[in-house]
Order: structure tokens, then C-alpha cells, then sequence
């Protein structure tokens, strides 16, 4: 280099120009995502019609009629009270499931706990969830108890699982250190032990409520019901309505799918809070 | 005990004042009190045979020994995390345990909660005694500017630290636990040179102000005898006391300087040989 030149300074890019290179991977993202359900749903209309298609509208309905019953769902109302008659089920049996299976992993952590109740538990868990059916209709009755207890019986073992693993991981010297403060076993539980195990509990209820929803909507097809996704797809099952069956279940499809969503975001906020994760 | 006038610019309320149980008059129980500890795993060989140790109030106390001697375990022991095989170990006049509620423990690896800021790991002592939210985050700050932590980085996490950052949190938290024994296995191994001396240093005015009693474990010889008023030598295959050497130069000393005194060195020179007499 001459002693008259200036060589070009490399300017390291600001925290707004990282920003709005966040934002265009962003937009480019949901953007090729679109395309490609646009590309999908082209397919679809394309390849489907009668017998000897490759997509027969008497199993997969056509996207257009698929389209007209999705907003005849919404503008007749009838999908408000089935979505609520699901969701509620599914939110109450988690919310009862939960706390169940997280205090089976404490008090399985512990030797006594573990000598008494971990035989039980796995062997359980073993049994096909489904299958109590009758069982619970037997003990509980055609009732929202049998519903909540199906999805809950299911639901539990994922949170039991993913606290037992969180309590496995726990860093041992952090809790002494608590013990040796003088903290008291409930002030471990909320200040250590849960916090310490909620990317476990977020990673299990984004399980557990897709799950939920699968097994509610089994049980509302098996168990005679007026409410719900299960019965409205039943509904239009019997009436042979293939589009209405299909825009219930795409329907089902999007709910699960932002929940997904939402709890993804959920688990990758705390990964970044914290400084963990590989996924960029 | 009269407590030493604070360093200049040090806010003495963040210094905790100790609970009428465990002040203790000069002449007064010791510390710690080791008597013919033995300790070993079952099914393994023992770890430490014959241990007598005592530990003056306000005492600095460094341990140093091959690695494996038991340096560690003894530890441990003291913070009761383990219980001896046989022999007694008071704490404060008192017979530990389970957990010895006496110490703080500080290790090379800290126990900061990745969940938490700086402020906010930092008062976690005064959190689990119940101290309210206001009192306790002011006392941590200050705690924090005590140990050197810039005020910009008292919202920060864990991870967003450096590993002498970190240091200096665990020192910070050290510092506002009500304990009259502080337990510190190998705290500055994993930072540099400079960054060491200058944590030593810090670590000497804490002591100059809280006068609180601490059992230091190193390997470090000149560490040791930058810190020390006595560094214990100890043997392996079993761990006993092989050698106990006073430093009988008033404290605090200035841990950059020190050690390159003619009197340090030979001490250095002399619990070199008594660390070598223990390898063979």
C-alpha cells in the first residue's frame, strides 16, 4: 500500500442493520412458505375430481369446496361453540394433567417416592391411553369427566417424563448451594426446580396439547356428543360432506399449528435468554 | 469483634451483620474443628485418614495438595455435603449434621442461575431470608459495585458475562450471605493471570472488612501464600495433614507485590519441598 491511498474501512454492521437483516429473512421465509402452500393447494384443485384422479374429491373434497365450507363454518358460528367445547377439555384436562405429573416426578425423585410409586407409574404408562375408553365411560358416564380424564391420563406422562428429566439435570451444587442458605424444600421447588425445568415444561405442553386435541377428538367421535370438532367432523362425515370434514380438520390443522407456534417462540425466547440452543 | 473500618468508597451496609448465634468472641469455639476424620465411598479406598484441623476465627486457611489428596472432599465435609466415616467435625462449637447453615461455598465452576441477572443471583441470600424486594436489590447493587461490577452490567445474564465477571458475581454473593465461614475450592483457576491477582486482592479487602473465616483450596503456591495466615499441606493415598505452615505477615497484603518478597519465596521454596516430600 502506497502511503497516498486510504484502504477502505470495514464497517461492522449496526444492531439496526442486523435488524432489518432479521426482518428480510423474515419476509422472505413466511413469503416461500406461502408460495409453497399456494403451489400445494394448485396441486390439489389440479389433480382432483372424480374416480381414476389422483386426488378424489370424495376423499379430499376440491380447495374451492373446501374454501366454501371453511367460511360457512365461520359465518354460520357453528365452529365457535365446537373450538371452545374442545379447547376447554383440552385446557382443563393440561391444566389438571400438569401439576399431577409434575409432583409424581418430585415425589418419585426421592428414594421412598421412587420405591413406592415409579412401579406404578410405569406400568401405566405402558397401557394404551385409548383404550380406558370404556373404562372411564364405565366409572365416569357419558360426561365431560370422561373426556378430560382421557386427555389427562395421556397428557400427564409428558409432563411427568419431562420434569423427571429436568430434575436429573438439575446442577447439584445449585441446589446445596440453596440448601446452604438456609432455603426451605418449597423455596428449592418455585426458585430452582421449576424454573430450572420450564424449557422441559414448555417442550411437554407443546406435546401435550396437540396430543390433547388428537385424543379429544377421538373421544368425540367415539363418545356420543352434540359439541365439539370430533362431533362436527362426525357430523359431516355422515352427511357425506368430504370438503366440510376437510375444512374441519384443516381448521384443526392451523390451531395446531400456531400453537406450535407460539410455544416454539416460547422455548426460543428462553433458550436466547439464557444463552443456549444451536438453532439460529 | 471489632469489625475493620471499611475500604474507602465501600458501602458498609451491604456488609451483613451477624446473628447474635453465631457471634462468636475472639476467644471462642473455633471455626471449624476436624478431629480423626476418616473418610472413604464403600467399596473404595480411603480418601482421608486421621484428619485434625483447626480453623481460628476469622482465620484464612489454604489447602493445598496433589490432586486426589481429599483437598476437596474435606470440604465437604466441613459444609457437611458429606458425613465422615468416622471422627467429629464441629462448626461454630456445634457438631455438623447435615448441611452446615455456618458456610458459603464458592467453587471454581458457580452456581449463578442462567434465569437470573446479576442483580438478581446476586441477592439471592437475602431473597430466600425473606429480605423485601426493594431492600434486597439495593444491597446487591452495591454489593455489586463492591466487587467491581459496572452498573450497565448489573441487568445482564450469566452468559452475557465473562468468566471473571462471573468471579466476582459469586464473590458479590459471597459477600451478602449471612455465614460466618466462606468455602472456596479452587474459585480463580479458570480466569487469567492478571485478572487472579487483582480477584485475590479483592478477596483479601472483603476479608478486611467482613473478617469472616475461609477455607481456601488451591494449587497455586503463590496464591496460597498471597492469601493464607496458614496453607496446609496435605498428603494422598490416604489424605492426611502432611504439613501446616503459618505466613506470619499481617493481612491484608497487597497480592501483586507479595509473593515476590524474599520471605515469600521461601516459604514458596519450603512448601514446594513439603509438596514434593508428599508425592513420593
Amino acid at each position: 500500500m502506497s502511503l497516498g491511498t486510504v484502504e477502505p474501512a470495514t464497517v461492522a454492521p449496526t444492531r439496526r442493520d442486523q435488524k432489518a437483516a432479521r426482518s428480510n429473512d423474515r419476509v422472505f421465509l413466511i413469503l416461500a412458505r406461502l408460495g409453497l402452500a399456494v403451489v400445494l393447494v394448485a396441486f390439489w384443485e389440479l389433480n382432483s375430481g372424480g374416480r381414476g384422479s389422483l386426488l378424489p374429491d370424495y376423499a379430499f373434497g376440491t380447495p374451492s369446496a373446501v374454501a366454501d365450507q371453511f367460511v360457512k363454518l365461520f359465518s354460520s358460528g357453528e365452529i365457535y361453540s365446537s373450538l371452545w367445547s374442545t379447547v376447554a377439555t383440552v385446557l382443563y384436562a393440561t391444566l389438571l394433567s400438569a401439576p399431577v405429573g409434575i409432583l409424581l416426578a418430585v415425589a418419585t425423585s426421592v428414594p421412598v417416592g421412587r420405591w413406592l410409586l415409579e412401579p406404578l407409574v410405569t406400568i401405566t404408562y405402558a397401557v394404551p391411553k385409548v383404550g380406558l375408553i370404556s373404562i372411564y365411560i364405565l366409572v365416569l358416564g357419558v360426561s365431560g369427566a370422561t373426556h378430560i380424564a382421557l386427555v389427562g391420563g395421556a397428557t400427564m406422562f409428558l409432563y411427568y417424563y419431562a420434569m423427571r428429566q429436568a430434575i436429573n439435570e438439575i446442577d447439584r451444587r445449585q441446589l446445596i448451594e440453596f440448601r446452604l442458605l438456609g432455603a426451605s424444600w418449597l423455596k428449592v421447588a418455585k426458585s430452582l426446580l421449576l424454573r430450572a425445568a420450564s424449557p422441559n415444561l414448555i417442550g411437554a405442553t407443546r406435546l401435550a396439547l396437540p396430543l390433547g386435541f388428537a385424543i379429544e377428538i377421538f373421544a368425540e367421535l367415539r363418545i356420543p356428543t352434540s359439541s365439539g370438532l370430533g362431533a362436527l367432523l362426525e357430523h359431516d362425515a355422515a352427511a357425506q360432506n368430504t370438503a366440510g370434514s376437510v375444512a374441519v380438520m384443516l381448521f384443526v390443522l392451523i390451531i395446531g399449528y400456531l400453537l406450535d407456534l407460539a410455544l416454539g417462540a416460547l422455548l426460543g425466547r428462553h433458550a436466547k435468554s439464557v444463552g443456549v440452543g444451536a438453532i439460529v | 469483634m471489632k469489625r475493620a473500618t471499611a475500604i474507602a468508597g465501600t458501602p458498609t451496609s451491604i456488609i451483613p451483620k451477624r446473628s447474635d448465634s453465631a457471634a462468636l468472641a475472639p476467644d471462642g469455639p473455633p471455626s471449624v474443628q476436624v478431629t480423626g476424620v476418616n473418610f472413604g465411598y464403600p467399596g473404595t479406598d480411603v480418601i482421608l485418614e486421621g484428619v485434625d484441623l483447626t480453623v481460628a476465627h476469622g482465620e484464612i486457611l489454604v489447602l493445598i495438595g496433589a490432586s486426589g489428596c481429599g483437598k476437596s472432599t474435606l470440604l465437604n465435609l466441613v459444609a457437611g455435603i458429606l458425613t465422615p466415616t468416622s471422627g467429629d467435625i464441629r462448626s461454630c462449637g456445634q457438631p455438623v449434621s447435615g448441611l452446615n447453615r455456618h458456610v458459603s461455598y464458592m467453587t471454581q465452576k458457580d452456581t449463578l442461575l442462567a434465569w437470573r441477572n446479576a442483580v438478581d443471583n446476586v441477592a439471592l441470600p437475602l431473597e430466600i431470608k425473606g429480605v423485601s424486594r426493594r431492600e434486597r436489590h439495593e444491597r446487591a447493587r452495591q454489593a455489586l459495585a463492591r466487587v467491581g461490577i459496572a452498573p450497565a452490567a448489573v441487568g445482564l445474564r450469566p452468559h452475557q458475562l465473562s468468566g471473571g465477571m462471573r468471579s466476582r458475581l459469586a464473590l458479590g454473593r459471597l459477600l451478602l450471605s449471612d455465614t460466618d465461614i466462606i468455602l472456596m475450592d479452587e474459585p480463580f483457576a479458570a480466569v487469567d493471570a492478571l485478572l487472579r491477582v487483582r480477584l485475590q486482592q479483592l478477596l483479601l479487602d472483603v476479608w478486611q472488612e467482613t473478617r469472616k473465616t475461609i477455607i481456601y483450596v488451591t494449587h497455586d503456591l503463590d496464591e496460597a501464600i498471597t492469601l493464607g495466615h496458614r496453607v496446609v499441606v496435605m498428603n494422598r493415598h490416604p489424605g492426611r495433614i502432611a504439613h501446616d505452615r503459618p505466613i506470619p505477615f499481617p493481612q491484608p497484603r497487597d497480592a501483586s507485590r507479595f509473593r515476590a518478597l524474599p520471605e515469600a519465596r521461601d516459604i514458596y521454596v519450603e512448601l514446594l519441598d513439603a509438596l514434593e516430600g508428599t508425592m513420593t
